[in-house]
C-alpha cells in the first residue's frame, strides 16, 4: 500500500454536495437492485402431509415448496392444448396431467399398472382386455370408466377432428383406418366396452403384440366433457377443465405460463409428492442463466451450456444426468429408386466411411452415442454387436466397395446433394460437414450440402415420391417397442427402400407374444436393415439434465441400463416418475425464485 | 396540408394492399404448410379436412379476397398456432409488451443519445468527446443487443443477483431489457447528433448570432440544435417501427412475451393469418413514421413546405 494510500484511510475524503448525491443514490440503487433478490428459507416437511394428502419422504422440505418449475422453448413450437387426443404434435407445457392412462412406464421402461391394474390377450390373439380400477373419479364427480377411453379413441378416429397422430392406431385397432377416412362411423372402431363399465377392450386388425406398449397412449378426456364442449379444448380454461390426474389448471398462458396445482379431489392411486407444476414458456434465450438464477428447478442442457456451466462456481460441481430420451436416432437417408443410390454398394460404402466414435467425441460427448444401428441401446429388442460388421469404420473395404459398384476412387460418380435442417441440441451443422468431408476426401466423390429451414426440409422429404435425394433426419420414438421404430422403414413407410423381407419380418414380430422369439425376429430386421443400408446411422443423442441440487427422488436415479435423470416419458401421468420426486429441504441452498399461487 | 396528408395515406392504402398480395402470393409459393407433420404425415383425408376448415381448399385467389373481405370487417382470422384465439387478440395480447419496451427504449435512447452527441460536439476534442463517441457510441454500435443482453444476465443477474434474467410482470423485468434494446439506437442517435452538430457549430449564422452577443445556452438549442435536427429525423425516424415491433432477440434473451418472438414464429408455422397481420403493422408503421417525419421537417425548418413536396 502506498504511503498516500495510507493517509486517506485514516480519514474521509473531502465530498462535495454533488458527490454526497451521486455516491448516496448509487448506493441506494445498488440496495434497491439487491433487494429484488428473494432469498428463500425453508423448514423441513417430513412427515407432513401434502395438499395431495402425500406424506412427504423423510428429507423433504415442506409443503409449500412442493413444486416443480420446468423451462419450455416454444421456438418452433406452437401450443394448442393440453390433451394428448386434442393434439400430440402442438401440445403446451404439462400436458397430460389430466388423466390417468390405462399403463404407465417406470424407469426402467417396463409398463406397469395405470388405471388398468392387469390386462390380457384373448386366446384367439385378436383383442385385449383392460380391467379399470373402480373408484377412479374426475373433478366433476363422475367416475372414470371404460366409456372415457371409448370416447376418446372415437373422437381420434374422427375425420372432422383430423388429429394429427391417427396414424398411431391405424391399422392397430380394428376399422380404425376406414372411421379415418370417413368410410365407416367413429362407433364402429375396435373399443368396447366388456362384462362392465370397468372392462376395456380393444379389437386390433390382427394378432398384435405390443398393445399393452402402445396403450401408454390412453390419455382419456372426460366422455361427459368431451360430448358438452365437442372437443378437448375444454381442458385449457381453468373454470372448465376436468381432470382425474393429480393437478387441475390453475392458468394456461401459452405465450409465458402454464401453471397446474393440486387436484384436491385426487382419488386416483399414484399421488405424488409434487403439489404444482410451473411450466415457464421461453421463446427462446439461453437457458441457463435461467436455472442459475433459480427461475427454473431443471435445465435440458446443449454441449455449450456443459462448457459455461463448468466454469460458474454455482453449477460446475453439479451433477450431469444423461438418458436417450425418446431414443432419437440421427440418421442420413437416401432416395433409393435414384442412381447413385439405388445401388447397395454404393450406400454400404458410405456406411464404412463413417469415423463415428472420433466424430461423437470431437463434436458431440458426452450428449450423443456413435450408431452402430438403428435402435439405442437400452431401447426393447435393440442389438448393437450384430451390426457393426456392416457399419464399422474401414475405408479401405468403403473404397473397394465404391470401386465393386463402378465408382473407382470416386471416379464417374455424381455429384450429390446432402440436404438438412439447423438443430443446434443435435449439432447438426457440424455433423453434416465432418461427414461429407470425409466421405468427399476418402471416396473421391463430391457430396454437397444444402441447408433447408425445418418446414420445408420435411415438406420435401415426405412428398410422394420424395424430393430429397438424401437428407439428414432424425427419428425419436412413439412408444416404447421395437415395432414402432423399426416400422419407419417398412414399404411405403417414411422412406421409399421397399423390401418384402423386412416387411414380413415386422409383420411377425408384432405378432409374436414371445418374448425371445421376438427378439430373433427384429434382430434379423435389425440385421437386414442395416445391411441393406437404405440410411447410415450416425448418433444416438443423449439429453442431459441439470437438476436444482434440492431435486431429489428415485425418479433421479440410474436405471437398469445406466441411465439417470427423469426417463421418457417425462414427469407425465404416462410415467412413474411422478410419485418419486420431491423438493429437499436443502432447498434453501440455491437462489430458487418462489413461486405463489401455486401450491 | 390536409390535401397532402389525404394523397399520401391513399398512397400508404396502395402500398399495403399491394405488398399482402406479393406477401400472399410468397408463403403460399414457399414449400411446407401450417399443417404439415414432420415424424408423420395426417393421413389424407384427415389433412383435407384441416384444408377446408381453414379455407385452405380453395384457389389462391379465393383465398386472398377471402382474407381481405374479412379484413375489411375487421377480422383478422385465426392464427394457426393458437387456433383458440384470434389473430386481433394475440396481437392485443402480445404488442402492449413491446409498445412498453420500445417507448421506453425510444425515450432513453433517443434523449440520451441527443444529449450525448450534443455534449461530444460541444467539448470536441476532448476526453469526455472521446469517451462518448468513441468508447460509448462505437462499442453500442458494435456490440448485438444479444450480445449485451447476455453480458448483462451474466453480470447483474446470474453474478450479482440483482435483477431478474428474464420474465414479464414486475417493474424490475424492464431494467436489463431496454438498457440492451436501448444501446444501439442510443449511439447512432449520439454520432449523428454529433456529426450533425459539429457541422452547424460553425455556420455563418451561428457565429452572427454569436457576434450579435446571444448567450451560448440561446444559440445552441435554438439556432444549432433545431439545424442539426433535420438529418435526424431522416435517420431516426424509421428506427421508430423498428423498435415499436420488437427485437426477436431481446424478447428471446430476456423471455418477454411480447410480439417480436412471433415474426419469426408465423413464418416456421406458416401461420398465413397471423404473417399478413404482421406485415400489416409493419406497413403502417413504416408509412405512417414516414408521413410524421414529413410532418416533423415543417416543424423543425420553416423552408420546407409539404404543398411544394407533394408537387
Amino acid at each position: 500500500m502506498s504511503e498516500n494510500a495510507s493517509e486517506q484511510v485514516g480519514r474521509l475524503p473531502n465530498l462535495s454536495r454533488r458527490g454526497f448525491m451521486i455516491a448516496g443514490g448509487g448506493a441506494a440503487a445498488a440496495l434497491a437492485l439487491a433487494g429484488c433478490n428473494s432469498k428463500n428459507a425453508t423448514s423441513s416437511g417430513a412427515g407432513t402431509k401434502n395438499a395431495l394428502g402425500v406424506t412427504l419422504p423423510s428429507g423433504s422440505a415442506s409443503a409449500q415448496d412442493q413444486y416443480y418449475v420446468q423451462a419450455f422453448d416454444s421456438t418452433g413450437a406452437s401450443y394448442k392444448a393440453l390433451d394428448f387426443y386434442e393434439t400430440v404434435y402442438s401440445r403446451a407445457p404439462l400436458a397430460d396431467e389430466f388423466n390417468i392412462p390405462l399403463v404407465r412406464l417406470n424407469s426402467d421402461y417396463s409398463i406397469v399398472p395405470g388405471a388398468a391394474t392387469h390386462w390380457e390377450q384373448s386366446s384367439d390373439k385378436l383383442s385385449w382386455t383392460f380391467h379399470i380400477k373402480p373408484g377412479i373419479m374426475w373433478s366433476d364427480g363422475k367416475e372414470l370408466t371404460a366409456a372415457d377411453y371409448i370416447e376418446t379413441l372415437r373422437y381420434s378416429a374422427d375425420p372432422k377432428h383430423a388429429w394429427d397422430f391417427s396414424w398411431f392406431w391405424s391399422g392397430v385397432i380394428k376399422n380404425y383406418t376406414e372411421a379415418v377416412a370417413g368410410k365407416v362411423p367413429t362407433s364402429q372402431i375396435g373399443v368396447t366396452q366388456g362384462s362392465d363399465k370397468y372392462t376395456l377392450v380393444i379389437n386390433t386388425e390382427g394378432p398384435i403384440a405390443y398393445i399393452p406398449s402402445a396403450c401408454l397412449y390412453t390419455t382419456p378426456l372426460s366422455a361427459a366433457a368431451l360430448n358438452k364442449h365437442g372437443s378437448g379444448t375444454y381442458n385449457i380454461n381453468p373454470s372448465t377443465c376436468v381432470t382425474c390426474g393429480p393437478y387441475t389448471l390453475s392458468k394456461f398462458d401459452p405465450t409465458a405460463t402454464v401453471v397446474l396445482s393440486p387436484n384436491k379431489k385426487y382419488s386416483g392411486p399414484y399421488a405424488p409428492p409434487i403439489d404444482g407444476l410451473v411450466g415457464k414458456i421461453y421463446a427462446g434465450g439461453d437457458m441457463l442463466p435461467r436455472f442459475q438464477t433459480g427461475e427454473i428447478d431443471t435445465l435440458s442442457v446443449t454441449p455449450l451450456d456443459l462448457k459455461i456451466a463448468a466454469k460458474n462456481s454455482r453449477t460446475k460441481d453439479l451433477h450431469l444426468y444423461k438418458n436417450p430420451n425418446d431414443f432419437e436416432i440421427w440418421y442420413c437417408f437416401f432416395d433409393v429408386t435414384k442412381s447413385p443410390w439405388n445401388n447397395v454398394k454404393v450406400r454400404q460404402a458410405l456406411a464404412h466411411c463413417i469415423d463415428r466414435d472420433t466424430l461423437i467425441k470431437s463434436l458431440l460427448a458426452p450428449l450423443a452415442t456413435p450408431a452402430y444401428g438403428y435402435l439405442t441401446p437400452g431401447y426393447p429388442f435393440a442389438v448393437e454387436d450384430q451390426l457393426k460388421p456392416y457399419t464399422n469404420y474401414d475405408p479401405n473395404k468403403a473404397k473397394s466397395l465404391l470401386a465393386e459398384a463402378g465408382y473407382p476412387n470416386g471416379k464417374g460418380f455424381p455429384s450429390v446433394t446432402l440436404s438438412w435442417w439447423a438443430n443446434a441440441v443435435s449439432n447438426t451443422e457440424s455433423v453434416v460437414q465432418a461427414l461429407t468431408q470425409n466421405w468427399n476426401k476418402i471416396l473421391g466423390i463430391n457430396v454437397k450440402l444444402q441447408e433447408l429451414d425445418k418446414t420445408t426440409f420435411y415438406d420435401r422429404m415426405n412428398k410422394k415420391p420424395t424430393q430429397l435425394d438424401m437428407g439428414f433426419v432424425s427419428y425419436g420414438m412413439d412408444y416404447f417397442d421395437a415395432s414402432n421404430m423399426l416400422s419407419v422403414y417398412k414399404s411405403g413407410g417414411r422412406h421409399n427402400w421397399n423390401n418384402k423381407d423386412y416387411d414380413a419380418l415386422l409383420a411377425k414380430g408384432a405378432a409374436e407374444s414371445d418374448t425371445s422369439k421376438r427378439q430373433d425376429i427384429y434382430t434379423q430386421a435389425q440385421v437386414l436393415l442395416t445391411q441393406q443400408a437404405p440410411a447410415l446411422f450416425i448418433f444416438h443423442l443423449l439429453y442431459g439434465y441439470y437438476y436444482a441440487p434440492y431435486m431429489k427422488g428415485n425418479a433421479l436415479a440410474k436405471n437398469k441400463d445406466g441411465y439417470d435423470g427423469i426417463q421418457w416419458p417425462g414427469f407425465y401421468a404416462t410415467s412413474n416418475s411422478l410419485q418419486q420426486l420431491y423438493v429437499a429441504s436443502n432447498v434453501g441452498s440455491w437462489p430458487r425464485q418462489k413461486q405463489t399461487g401455486v401450491v | 396540408m390536409i390535401a397532402y396528408l389525404a394523397q399520401r395515406f391513399l398512397t400508404l392504402l396502395v402500398v399495403m394492399l399491394v405488398l399482402t398480395m406479393i406477401i400472399f402470393g410468397l408463403m403460399h409459393a414457399v414449400p411446407g404448410g401450417p399443417f404439415d407433420q414432420t415424424q408423420q404425415p395426417l393421413p389424407g383425408p384427415a389433412m383435407a379436412n384441416i384444408m377446408h376448415k381453414y379455407g385452405l381448399d380453395e384457389p389462391i385467389w379465393r383465398q386472398y379476397l377471402n382474407w381481405l373481405w374479412a379484413l375489411l370487417h375487421g377480422d383478422l382470422g385465426i392464427p394457426f398456432e393458437q387456433p383458440t384465439m384470434s389473430v386481433t387478440g394475440l396481437i392485443a395480447k402480445a404488442w402492449p409488451i413491446t409498445l412498453i419496451v420500445g417507448g421506453i427504449t425510444i425515450a432513453i435512447s433517443y434523449i440520451g443519445g441527443l444529449a450525448m452527441g450534443l455534449i461530444a460536439a460541444l467539448k470536441h476534442n476532448t476526453w469526455l468527446d472521446w469517451l462518448l463517441t468513441s468508447a460509448v457510441s462505437t462499442a453500442g454500435v458494435a456490440l448485438p443487443n444479444y450480445v449485451v443482453g447476455f453480458l448483462l444476465i451474466s453480470v447483474f443477474s446470474v453474478k450479482l443477483g440483482w435483477l431478474p434474467a428474464g420474465g414479464w410482470g414486475q417493474p424490475q423485468d424492464l431494467i436489463l431489457p431496454v438498457i440492451a434494446f436501448s444501446l444501439y439506437p442510443m449511439a447512432l442517435m449520439a454520432r449523428f447528433t454529433r456529426a450533425s452538430t459539429l457541422e452547424v457549430t460553425y455556420a455563418d449564422y451561428v457565429r452572427m448570432g454569436r457576434a450579435r452577443g446571444l448567450s451560448e445556452r440561446r444559440i445552441t438549442l435554438r439556432y444549432i440544435l433545431r439545424t442539426a435536427l433535420i438529418p435526424l429525423i431522416t435517420i431516426m425516424g424509421p428506427n421508430i417501427p423498428n423498435i415499436l415491433t420488437g427485437s426477436i432477440f431481446i424478447e428471446a434473451t430476456f423471455a418477454l412475451p411480447g410480439l417480436g418472438s412471433y415474426f419469426t414464429t408465423a413464418s416456421l408455422h406458416r401461420d398465413y393469418p397471423l404473417i399478413l397481420a404482421l406485415v400489416l403493422i409493419v406497413a403502417v408503421l413504416w408509412g405512417t413514421c414516414y408521413i410524421l417525419s414529413d410532418i416533423a421537417y415543417t416543424l423543425v425548418d420553416p423552408r420546407v413546405r409539404l404543398e411544394g413536396l407533394s408537387r
